[in-house]
């Protein structure tokens, strides 16, 4: 069974959503949901921590696109956090993940 | 059988002749062979009878033990099935059961019983002794008369005499019932066939401790998400029904704990907690360990018990070096700590309960250097075979002996899996792959890689190469030189992606393997996925 789990941190002013565990094809909009249901209407940006995925394909990656398209319509930006040498910053690299959305390699305080 | 209600004798004769008959009216070798309702029906029948009493009645303390429940009638059936309920201490049964000695009433009301029935019966006098064995109170057998009634000294023996007969026949299955109830109970909660995990074999054994020292112990092998294994041993101090239904409560919630993830330490802090708030009182030693998605770690966190025993490849076998900490429930609090041992391909761990190694006058190293001694064998099931073998042999444990044994067994040869084209199989490929790119010297790096570049090849597959009537893939893998070569077969045709995104799977797996070569036949599609086993990110 792939299994990853949402957990959120923070509040609107500064939204962390911590992705962890395994996300492919059999999972992915699940965890699409998750992150959405997460997500209050008052945010500006939301951050996506993706430091604890062990593995994510093209599907969890077709996941953080359609995420971007639903935020961009209610000009949400997305910070994707993916520090170097992880498993999710190989595979964003390799599909160009930061021509759409920020890609960071740890959370950076905004405030 | 000599059955039949006996002639009626005035109750007043207390000639020896007839104290033999009444004596014998009631120990007959012969209800013996009744089972316990009948041999109650008959005895209550028979007491009756000779004490010229109008009811008689025996009532048994429930499990709670304060409350006297109304189990056989005769003549005053009605008790029975209105389940009549007498706490202890209360009434008149209740006062016979407190006081653990006969007690005689020569008049009912509401201030000398509590059992309504008995008043509206129109019962006058009343005559109770207790039921006891082996120095426990199990109930109250009592008689009643309708009319003022002064029973003798006679009266009295004779009932005990029958008490005593019942209390034993009780006992008998109270034991029995407890016993079959509580091995039901381990039989269900204890995997007779643990999961099938690939790569991990397992053998177990479970023997209940003699008469009633059954339930504590359990023991449990499931697989956790992405690609771990959890391993547990545990021991409920206590015994009897109530230890197995603790064990199982224990179990489930560690299994849930661990899905929840967090390492062996998190998860034992977390059930500790959960003992504490909804079972205080109770208490278990257990010992957890999670083997890692590649199988080349395993950490442990124990709660009182023992370490584990871990043979290696060469047949070196050491208990793990690790520091034990309070058991659950114990009420103690402090952080819970774990300790990690490198796993050789090949390696085999036993986790056993103390029952294995404890025997009577032996000091406790010593059993346990008995028990290194005896891991002998190849497979988990000869090393429990021969392990139960040398430390059990025929002796009769009083206490309940658990055992699990695991091997990680090691990755010969290639992968070769045919298996359905569904999401679903995805994670089960990566588990076993994992496994045997790092046995076979794989860095993490090229590991990972490979786990993209072969799981988008199984995606297109899944996604692609059949109709809605499903499917499935071939998946061979194998090692030429420094580089593995991973081949993906279906029998289906490949539909034109669909979607705007859908071209990026192949993107990816260009992007993650060194080379990459789609054949497309009649007859199906085989992918070829080739990348380097060491060596960083391909550029």
């Amino acid at each position: 069974v792939s299994d990853a789990w949402v957990r959120a941190f923070g509040d609107d002013d500064a939204l962390r959503l911590v992705v962890s565990g395994e996300i492919d094809l059999a999972n992915a909009d699940q965890i699409e949901n998750q992150l959405l249901s997460r997500i209050p209407n008052l945010v500006s940006s939301v951050v996506v921590d993706l430091a604890e995925v062990t593995f994510i394909d093209s599907s969890g990656v077709r996941m953080l696109f359609s995420l971007v398209q639903r935020l961009d319509a209610t000009r949400t930006a997305l910070i994707v956090i993916a520090p170097h040498g992880s498993v999710a910053r190989r595979v964003l690299d390799l599909c160009g993940m930061d021509k759409v959305a920020i890609v960071q390699p740890a959370a950076v305080n905004n405030n | 059988m000599q059955g039949g209600p006996s002639e009626t004798i005035p109750n007043t004769d207390d000639s020896p002749a007839e104290r033999l008959r009444r004596l014998e009216a009631v120990t007959e070798a012969s209800l013996a062979h009744l089972k316990l309702e009948d041999l109650l029906d008959e005895l209550l029948e028979r007491t009756r009878e000779l004490l010229d009493a109008d009811t008689a009645a025996v009532l048994l303390l429930d499990p709670s033990g304060r409350e006297l429940v109304a189990t056989a009638a005769a003549g005053l059936e009605e008790e029975v099935r209105q389940g009549v309920r007498i706490p202890l201490g209360a009434g008149f049964a209740g006062r016979v059961a407190a006081s653990r000695a006969p007690v005689m009433l020569d008049h009912v009301d509401e201030s000398t019983v509590v059992n309504r029935i008995l008043q509206e019966k129109g019962l006058q006098s009343l005559l109770g002794v207790p039921l006891i064995a082996q120095n426990q109170v199990l109930g109250v057998l009592h008689v009643g008369t309708t009319r003022p009634h002064q029973f003798t000294a006679a009266d009295v023996e004779l009932l005990q005499l029958v008490a005593d007969r019942i209390a034993l026949a009780t006992q008998g299955r109270v034991a029995e019932a407890e016993r079959s109830a509580v091995v039901s109970l381990q039989r269900s909660l204890l995997p007779s066939r643990p999961a099938t995990i690939p790569g991990i074999s397992v053998a177990a054994r479970y023997v209940p401790g003699s008469g009633n020292a059954i339930g504590g112990d359990w023991y449990d092998v499931f697989p956790l998400p992405g690609g771990r294994t959890g391993i547990v041993i545990g021991d409920v101090v206590g015994r009897g029904v109530r230890a197995a239904v603790v064990m199982g409560r224990l179990r489930s919630a560690l299994r849930a704990y661990a899905l929840d993830g967090g390492g062996p330490a998190d998860v034992l802090q977390r059930l500790d907690r959960k003992v504490q708030h909804f079972e205080p009182g109770e208490m278990a030693t257990v010992l957890f360990g999670i083997i890692d998605e590649t199988r080349r770690r395993l950490e442990v966190s124990s709660a009182g018990h023992l370490p584990p025993l871990i043979k290696g490849p060469d047949g070196d076998t050491q208990f793990m070096e690790m520091q034990s900490d309070t058991p659950i429930g114990c009420g103690l609090v402090g952080t819970r700590r774990s300790s990690t041992a490198e796993l050789e391909p090949g390696a085999i761990l036993c986790f056993f309960t103390d029952g294995l190694v404890e025997r009577r006058g032996e000091h406790i190293d010593d059993g346990l250097e008995r028990l290194r001694r005896s891991a002998l064998g190849n497979t988990p099931e000869e090393v429990s075979a021969i392990m139960m073998l040398g430390m059990v042999g025929d002796i009769v444990s009083p206490d309940d002996i658990a055992l699990v044994v695991v091997k990680r067994e090691s990755s010969r040869g290639d992968i070769d899996l045919d298996l359905p084209a569904v999401p679903g199989s995805l994670s089960s490929l990566r588990s076993v792959m994992r496994v045997w790119l790092t046995d076979n010297g794989a860095d993490p790096h090229a590991t990972n890689d490979l786990l993209l570049a072969v799981g988008e090849a199984c995606m297109n597959v899944i996604e692609h190469a059949y109709g809605a009537g499903g499917g499935s893939m071939q998946i061979h893998i194998t090692i030429e030189g420094d580089e593995v070569v991973a081949c993906v077969r279906d029998r289906g045709q490949w539909r034109p992606a669909r979607g705007t995104d859908r071209g990026r799977g192949i993107g990816l797996m260009e992007g993650a393997a060194d080379a990459v070569h789609v054949e497309h036949t009649h007859e199906g599609t085989t992918v070829t996925v080739r990348r380097r086993l060491q060596e960083g990110d391909v550029q």
